[in-house]
């Protein structure tokens, strides 16, 4: 009885109590390496509702935004129709091409490109609040992702580096992308090949920093130039264009060199992403042959 | 009390869900309003602590679900939250324009304090650049500014002043 009394008196401060005991528990969990992961099990239930709002305000605006397109499409059609007659007399020359950049890449030894099996996603949420970085996905375990599987993305025919897969539920996952403060990426210098680490500065709109460049390297490095992920660390394959260098540091006190670089990807526009089977490579092109199979569930680029 | 909870924890999950994408049209240099925070501070306002931290900590569990905070990050962050501003029921009068201004920036500035203490006790150092960056400046701002107007048409929402049909819950 004075039990009862106790609860029905003290209730608000109980229920604080348990909530707020369940969550430091639960961060306890989260925070370790525990191979139970109830924050998989949550992203999988509410990534479900997640995606199905995103969907209905997508109708809505696909909706507002059709009528005005439908205008611009008759116009448009008319001018690609002439176009395409034009193109297709350059097809051929294309293909003529093609078959000729095979034949010299193979004699070169060119391998920079990447060569993985990828699964094509889109993105349905960032985070929701201002604190955290991170991208959800609408592709998951089921689809074949695994945990720190790196994605890229193809923005203006370059491909970029994104992130890598942080959490992954049945289908949806969440990465953490390349701008975030834990994520770090050995990368190099395209031209010089000067080594380094590259770190995200801890939002969208910060730039990117590469530390751990030889000091002697500052006669050698410009603006500009372009910095590849070197495939040093198991976790992103080698090749992939991380972004250019707009700013060199050099302090007296430091021994290495930290350099600015803006992403190739802009995360701001970025719709659609392709996360890397590192596990499944693709073979190297026949030299001679055709079979150039790249296709959107294997292909170099994923089209 | 229970049904009102529900609905309370609904709308507050689902302005969260909404944060992480069709909100984010409305973000001012990358920093999106934390328009469940917002929300939430009204509701304990207007009904008291216990659905307040109820309803704080269930839209905190899903904002942890969809984010890379570890899961309990959110959840007692505004269970705090939710708990502190109940306690204003009754003693605090809302004004149209300056007390959501100044209740909304308290409770940002609690909520940037209360994640600080946590990624402290937790090593969560991921969350510290964010924290000290002018984007959660943005957003403390942002917030206040949208207060009044949120306020003022929640207000006009009668469900949610019936909550409590005027009964005290504590």
């Amino acid at each position: 009885m004075q039990f009862r009394n106790f609860t029905t008196r003290h209730r608000t401060v109980l229920t604080l109590a348990i909530c707020v005991v369940f969550s430091l528990v639960s961060m306890s969990f989260s925070t370790k390496s525990f191979v139970l992961r109830p924050k998989d099990v949550g992203l999988s239930l509410f990534s479900l509702v997640q995606n199905g709002m995103f969907q209905v305000g997508g109708f809505f605006s696909r909706t507002v935004t059709s009528i005005k397109e439908l205008g611009d499409l008759r116009r448009n059609y008319a001018i690609l129709l002439s176009r395409v007659r034009q193109y297709e007399g350059i097809e051929n020359d294309i293909v003529e091409l093609r078959n000729e950049n095979n034949r010299l890449r193979s004699l070169l030894g060119f391998s920079g490109q990447i060569s993985y099996s990828n699964i094509a996603a889109q993105i349905i949420g960032k985070d929701p609040g201002n604190l955290f970085s991170s991208i959800t996905i609408d592709k998951g375990s089921m689809d074949g992702i695994r945990k720190n599987m790196p994605v890229v993305a193809v923005q203006d025919g370059v491909q970029g580096l994104v992130g890598k897969i942080e959490s992954v539920g049945l289908k949806s996952s969440i990465i953490l992308p390349l701008y975030d403060h834990l994520n770090y990426v050995a990368a190099r210098l395209q031209r010089t090949r000067f080594e380094g680490l590259v770190n995200g500065g801890g939002s969208e709109n910060s730039p990117i920093v590469m530390r751990w460049v030889e000091k002697t390297a500052i006669k050698d490095i410009q603006t500009g130039d372009l910095v590849i992920s070197s495939g040093m660390n198991s976790l992103y394959p080698k090749g992939i264009h991380i972004g250019t260098v707009t700013g060199i540091t050099a302090r007296p006190s430091d021994t290495s060199l930290e350099l600015d670089i803006r992403p190739i990807i802009d995360f701001g526009r970025l719709e659609y992403v392709f996360v890397l089977q590192t596990d499944k490579p693709i073979p190297a092109p026949v030299p001679q042959g055709v079979g150039a199979n790249a296709g959107s569930n294997g292909g170099p680029n994923g089209g | 009390m229970g049904i009102n909870i529900l609905i309370s924890s609904g709308i507050l999950s689902a302005l969260v869900l909404l944060q992480t994408n069709l909100l984010r049209v409305i973000s001012i240099g990358g920093a999106v309003p934390d328009v469940a925070l917002i929300v939430l501070v009204f509701l304990a306002n207007r009904n008291g602590s216990m659905p307040a931290q109820v309803s704080g900590f269930v839209a905190g569990i899903v904002q942890d679900f969809v984010s890379l905070a570890p899961l309990g990050f959110h959840a007692l962050v505004r269970t705090v939250t939710g708990y502190l501003f109940g306690l204003s029921r009754g003693n605090i009068f809302i004004d149209p324009i300056l007390m959501p201004v100044i209740v909304i920036l308290i409770a940002t500035l609690l909520k940037g304090v209360l994640s600080g203490l946590l990624g402290l006790i937790f090593g969560i150092s991921s969350l510290f650049p964010g924290l000290f960056s002018t984007k959660f400046l943005v957003e403390i701002l942002y917030n206040s500014f949208l207060a009044p107007f949120i306020f003022g048409i929640l207000g006009m929402i009668r469900p949610l002043q019936l909550v409590t049909r005027g009964r005290s819950v504590e």
